[in-house]
């Protein structure tokens, strides 16, 4: 299930794709499941692990993925760090999603994502578990009304 | 610094063609776009120049801050720039700090953000947020072209129909001024634009908005966001430059020069003595009625402003939109 820390102070990883350059192991661009994450965001192929094809860039390195991807690849497989998910595009969001299927993921958020329903997503500085884009939107301006103490 | 500044960023795969005009620029939209290509390409040109094998050609200086490096804070890299477009990538938390928005604004620098975040100390304008999209391939090259996009427009919303109730994020003049013209309506105010977007969920009728785009970009997409989750109801959010831009359009009140600076605000807006257009048109505004027997005051608009004839000018420059929806007078 989806955690989301909406302008929290939870501790979480500030500069992911830095991160990610320095830590990433052949053996994740091997899996599927990350190729697909990069074909569909990057729309780029992975050609071996230390090649992959852009369409745009050219043969690059995993180094030379999107930051968005690379926060992705991180979600799946490093759960050293909570994750900001303001890296991330809103094309990332079905991805997010997915890696949530099968773990518990807590992210980091300071933008309002866009998840297509259906979704189950904890607001976690809340503790409340949200079922659709409108109980999702509200509950996340609830967090920001209560920082600015507008309510 | 002043004026608008155009970009010609070139590698042999990619460029990146774009214009800067205001002090802050806000880049965001999806992963993989080009936003850490664009600054990369900038970084490396600003290191070795055309040695780097890339081209950018920029009638500004231009400098990059792609992360804080060892023993250098952020202060000691940028306090020394001056009339400077700055390039922040994302992922430094600086930005954020109260200390960051005192040095933007007293600077004088241009500063184009990559974030998705919202800068909430910040007052920049909903026409500075902007996507890189792809134009497609230059011909006979292996060149993939990239302009900027606006992301944010006047009406977000553009359905047909009325509105019964309209919301000011003036407090002031502007609702003065909003409360005598559509006496037909339900003028309220919000005392200010932060609790815009609490007050779009909660509303529980056909609503307008009425906010001064100018400093309002913080807060555009939590507002786009909350009005979509309302169905039951019709939202609508017209975000002028704000209400003295809009006053400044009267013929009654204009002069040329104010015209020319309608035309072209970025010749006139200093970015050190401006912190945003909003700011800029209040002063201009002030300055050029303050000898006259209606001098502009934002906190009370005087008996004049609410002259037939001047509301009927002033109303006027409405957008055809917004006249229909508030059903003013032509």
């Amino acid at each position: 299930m989806l955690h989301i820390w909406y302008y929290s102070d939870i501790d979480h990883m500030i500069d992911a794709p830095a991160y990610f350059d320095n830590v990433y192991e052949d053996e994740w661009m091997e899996d599927p499941f990350i190729q697909a994450m990069i074909r569909d965001v990057d729309r780029s192929e992975v050609i071996s692990p230390h090649i992959i094809e852009s369409p745009v860039l050219g043969a690059i390195t995993p180094r030379e993925l999107s930051g968005g991807v690379k926060v992705l690849i991180l979600m799946e497989k490093d759960d050293s760090f909570i994750y900001d998910l303001s890296n991330c595009g809103d094309n990332c969001a079905r991805w997010v999603l997915e890696i949530a299927k099968g773990k518990e993921l807590d992210v980091y958020l300071q933008h309002i994502m866009q998840f297509e329903e259906p979704f189950e997503i904890e607001i976690a500085n809340h503790k409340k578990t949200v079922c659709t884009r409108k109980d999702y939107v509200q509950e996340l301006l609830r967090v920001t009304s209560e920082m600015q103490g507008v309510m | 610094m002043k004026g608008s500044y155009q970009f010609s960023v070139r590698s042999k795969r990619v460029s990146f063609d774009f214009l800067i005009k205001r002090n802050i620029t806000i880049i965001k939209g999806d992963s993989a776009t080009g936003k850490t290509t664009l600054l990369s390409i900038l970084y490396e040109y600003l290191r070795t120049g055309r040695q780097s094998g890339y081209s950018v050609t920029a009638d500004c200086s231009f400098y990059v801050y792609l992360r804080n490096e060892p023993g250098r804070a952020w202060t000691d890299v940028l306090f020394p720039l001056h009339d400077t477009v700055i390039f922040i990538e994302e992922n430094n938390p600086f930005i954020f700090s109260e200390e960051f928005a005192g040095y933007l604004k007293a600077s004088g620098n241009y500063f184009v953000f990559v974030t998705r975040s919202p800068l909430k100390m910040l007052p920049y304008s909903i026409h500075e947020i902007y996507e890189i999209i792809s134009t497609g391939k230059r011909a006979g090259t292996k060149e993939v072209c990239h302009e900027f996009r606006e992301l944010y427009h006047n009406f977000p919303f553009t359905e047909n129909g009325h509105t019964a109730v309209v919301v000011t994020e003036d407090s002031n003049s502007g609702f003065q001024f909003y409360a005598n013209v559509l006496k037909e309506k339900q003028v309220a105010s919000a005392s200010g634009n932060s609790s815009i977007p609490q007050e779009i969920v909660t509303t529980p009728h056909n609503t307008m908005f009425i906010v001064d785009g100018a400093a309002f970009g913080s807060l555009v997409e939590d507002c786009v966001q909350a009005a979509q989750t309302r169905s039951d109801i019709r939202i609508y959010i017209w975000m002028p430059e704000s209400f003295e831009w809009l006053m400044l359009h009267a013929s009654q009140i204009s002069d040329a020069k104010t015209q020319d600076v309608l035309r072209h605000p970025w010749d006139y807006v200093d970015s050190a003595a401006f912190e945003s257009y909003e700011q800029y048109f209040t002063h201009r505004l002030t300055e050029i009625t303050k000898d006259t027997d209606h001098p502009y005051s934002k906190h009370t608009l005087h008996p004049w402003f609410l002259r037939t004839d001047v509301t009927r000018d002033i109303c006027g420059h409405l957008p055809e939109e917004v006249r229909n929806l508030l059903e003013v007078p032509k």
